[in-house]
């Protein structure tokens, strides 16, 4: 049986990094209070035997709100399993005072129930020259356990850590905590942090220098503006090279590989189903990877938690709060990781109400089915002296309508549906400004780029492949019309004849419902069979041939912004929220919604137009 | 005399005396853990305008706090700062 070691400590004080160091494994780390939100758990490197356990970050055992509860809770269920023999109390070492009174908590839980408890103290390498070492045996002495001092940056101390973690346990606690009551704790707590604590103001004078810039009132707000306008241009321009990449190479692979296939019904499939389907997508990926790296550039240089303090006058307007505009950032890449981050919003309200905003955040997953209608209805005019193009303008004024709307709903839903349970007023810690960590930052937005590729590729393969089953059939492609799926589109279609969209549309966002990329996939194939020419065309250029009018494509662009289409989003939803209550109203309200604006923007756009 | 956490201007410090009966006990319990503290230094590190939240430097860490937080931490001047005055 594997001996069980649970990694715990106050929020951002680098558990996370000191875990994948150990394991070689990659949880997510970055400079923010309450990134993980779920346990993480692997070997230690190189001893089967021994696995690790990261929790999420905690100022305390006991809870304030039920979300850090549960999380209590669960801490105290797994020290009551028989596996668990250990605790690995982590504490920052340049910010004593936040993790002391934890660790002391921990040591009291270890008493108590007889399990060893070991502090590791991180962050050593941050001490600032001449601002004194860290006394890790000072500190052991007066804790009555082992202190380990290690860096996970440049990962001093680990190997001394890492030959106790597979040696013998340990030596138990003090039976002395096991008696110690809160107001002593606090008091023992205070002590130590005076008598080991690094000197406060040196560490934190450089970090005051740039709040002072970060959180001005005007240059902080101008900044803020700044960065997200770099954050959306971004997008679109730095991923815009290895987009034509992708997209040269799909053309030269697809006229180089399909006449070399035997039999047409091979040749067709993968011309219109593989190169046509599948690879319509994977073009969008490097966006993906451009919009993870610059949010975890964000996140990782501390710049996310004034971001936050900003924001939450504004947001607080909007029924939310400063909090929940990290799960709504990260929402712009994806919805999934933006419902866990919400468990940073402490209060449940707010939470709810964060949750029913991510949904409408543009997503990645947007981005293929907006840059599409873009290029094929927006001219790549060059305006303000070339600095930004039309294409991007209408791509900013998507993201800027998904944000709005998603406030609008927030903000009517909160004063429509008034509380009387009090509120957690809006408390977070500033963490230290850092220099991003770069390889684990690429790993990451690597990671995030293949789980797209893989997990939404294989839906969209299979979506693809039944799609262009249905339309190449009875008739081997000849005709599209009087093809199986024709006959299906032809019943679906008077839902979509008022938005001014034919049947092949409509089966587009009908499959679009399972994720929103599968639209993408799916016109592709329909295209692909109905193109008659063997060379591989753009998707953007079949739409234009299609004879879609301008305000059908708006239409549809405001259709996807505001409709709900992921089967992930609501899964995940219902697993955070606690039952599909939630997620199920959300996504028929939004599918009204989204219908009813789409068509309000078609009648509009024909009459203007 | 004391007056609460968010009346103390910027770069002045005082002494945390107590937390606020209006406070819910584990809200207050959380305070505490944080290092606001009878007894305990803080000093207001930065105040945005425009009411937004505070930042305020308390045993070697910085926290944000909103306005219904800081009201409710009640400080008393430092005793130096009386006399020099
Ligand atoms: N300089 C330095 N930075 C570190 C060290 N350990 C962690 N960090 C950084 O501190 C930040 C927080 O690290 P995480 O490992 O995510 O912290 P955590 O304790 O898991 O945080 P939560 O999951 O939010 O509770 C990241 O930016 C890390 O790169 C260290 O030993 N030295
Ligand atoms: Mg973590």
């Amino acid at each position: 049986m594997p001996r069980e070691t649970l990694l715990v400590g106050s929020p951002n004080s680098g558990k996370s990094l000191l875990f994948n160091r150990l394991t070689g494994l990659s949880q997510k780390v970055a400079n923010f209070p309450g990134i993980t939100v779920r346990l993480g758990r692997g070997e230690l490197l190189g001893h089967a035997d021994e696995v690790l356990i990261d929790f999420p970050g905690t100022y305390s055992l006991a809870p304030i709100s039920g979300e850090e509860r549960i999380a209590s809770d669960g801490f105290q269920a797994a020290l009551a399993r028989a596996e668990v023999q250990r605790v690995l109390c982590v504490v920052d070492a340049t910010r004593l005072g936040k993790s002391l009174s934890l660790a002391l908590q921990m040591l009291r839980e270890g008493a108590r129930q007889g399990t060893d408890v070991l502090v590791v103290a991180t962050m050593t390498d941050a001490f600032p020259p001449g601002g004194g070492a860290f006394d890790a045996a000072g500190l052991s002495e007066a804790l009555g356990v082992p202190v380990f001092p290690v860096s996970g940056k440049t990962g001093a101390g680990l190997d001394t850590l890492r030959g106790a973690l597979a040696g013998a346990a340990g030596a138990p606690v003090p039976p002395r905590y096991a008696e110690l009551h809160d107001e002593a704790l606090q008091a023992e707590a205070q002590d130590l942090m005076a008598r080991f604590g690094a000197p406060g103001a040196l560490l934190l004078r450089g970090q005051t220098r740039l709040d002072g810039f970060f959180l001005h009132s005007l240059f902080g707000g101008l900044a803020f503006f700044a960065l997200m306008a770099v954050l959306f241009q971004s997008i679109f321009t730095w991923a815009a090279p290895a987009m034509d990449g992708i997209e040269a190479a799909l053309a030269w692979g697809a006229d180089g590989l399909v006449p070399l296939l035997p039999g047409t019904l091979l040749k067709d499939f993968v011309s219109d189903a593989l190169f046509g389907g599948v690879g319509a997508f994977l073009v969008f990926v490097p966006q993906i990877f451009v919009l993870t790296v610059i949010v975890g550039i964000m996140e990782d240089s501390g710049y996310m938690a004034r971001a936050a303090v900003i924001c939450h006058r504004p947001l607080r307007f909007f029924g939310l709060t400063g909090k929940s505009f990290v799960p709504m950032l990260s929402g712009v890449a994806c919805a999934i990781p933006g419902i866990y981050a919400a468990r940073v919003v402490e209060s449940p309200r707010k939470r709810w109400l964060t949750y029913l905003a991510v949904p409408l955040m543009p997503c990645s997953a947007r981005l293929p089915v907006y840059t599409l209608l873009i290029v094929a209805f927006i001219p790549a005019t060059p305006i303000l002296g070339g600095l930004l193009g039309l294409q991007g303008l209408a791509m900013v004024g998507l993201y800027l309508f998904g944000l709005l709307a998603g406030l609008v709903v927030t903000s009517l839903v909160s004063r429509v549906a008034p509380s009387e349970e009090d509120d957690l007023p809006f408390v977070l810690e500033m963490p230290p400004y850092r220099v991003p960590a770069w390889g684990p930052l690429l790993q990451m937005a690597l990671r995030r780029s293949k789980d797209f590729v893989t997990k939404a590729g294989a839906v969209i393969f299979a979506v693809t492949v039944v799609v262009w089953v249905l339309g190449y059939f009875p008739n081997g492609g000849k005709d599209l019309g009087a093809s199986w799926l024709g006959g299906l589109g032809r019943w679906v279609e008077p839902l979509f004849a008022p938005l001014g969209l034919d049947w092949r549309y409509g089966v587009a966002i009908l499959t679009s419902f399972l994720a929103r990329e599968v639209f993408v996939g799916t016109l592709g194939a329909i295209f692909g069979i109905e193109g008659a020419e063997e060379n591989f065309l753009p998707l953007a250029d079949h739409i234009q041939a299609s004879g879609m009018a301008l305000p059908s494509g708006l239409a549809l662009l405001v259709f996807f912004a505001l409709a709900l289409q992921c089967v992930s989003t609501v899964a995940v939803l219902a697993r955070e929220s606690g039952g599909w209550r939630l997620p199920l109203s959300m996504v028929a309200a939004y599918l009204v919604l989204a219908y009813g604006a789409a068509w309000v923007a078609f009648l509009f756009a024909s009459a203007l137009l | 005399m004391s007056q609460p956490l968010w009346a103390l201007p910027k770069g002045q410090r005082a002494r945390v005396r107590d937390l606020s009966e209006a406070l819910p006990a584990a809200q207050a319990q959380r305070l505490r853990e944080l290092g606001f503290l009878p007894g305990a230094l803080v000093e207001c590190i930065h105040r945005p305008a425009f009411g937004a939240p505070r930042v305020y430097l308390v045993a070697g860490a910085c926290f944000s706090l909103e306005r219904e937080m800081a009201r409710r931490i009640y400080t008393e001047p430092l005793e130096e700062s009386a006399h020099a005055s």
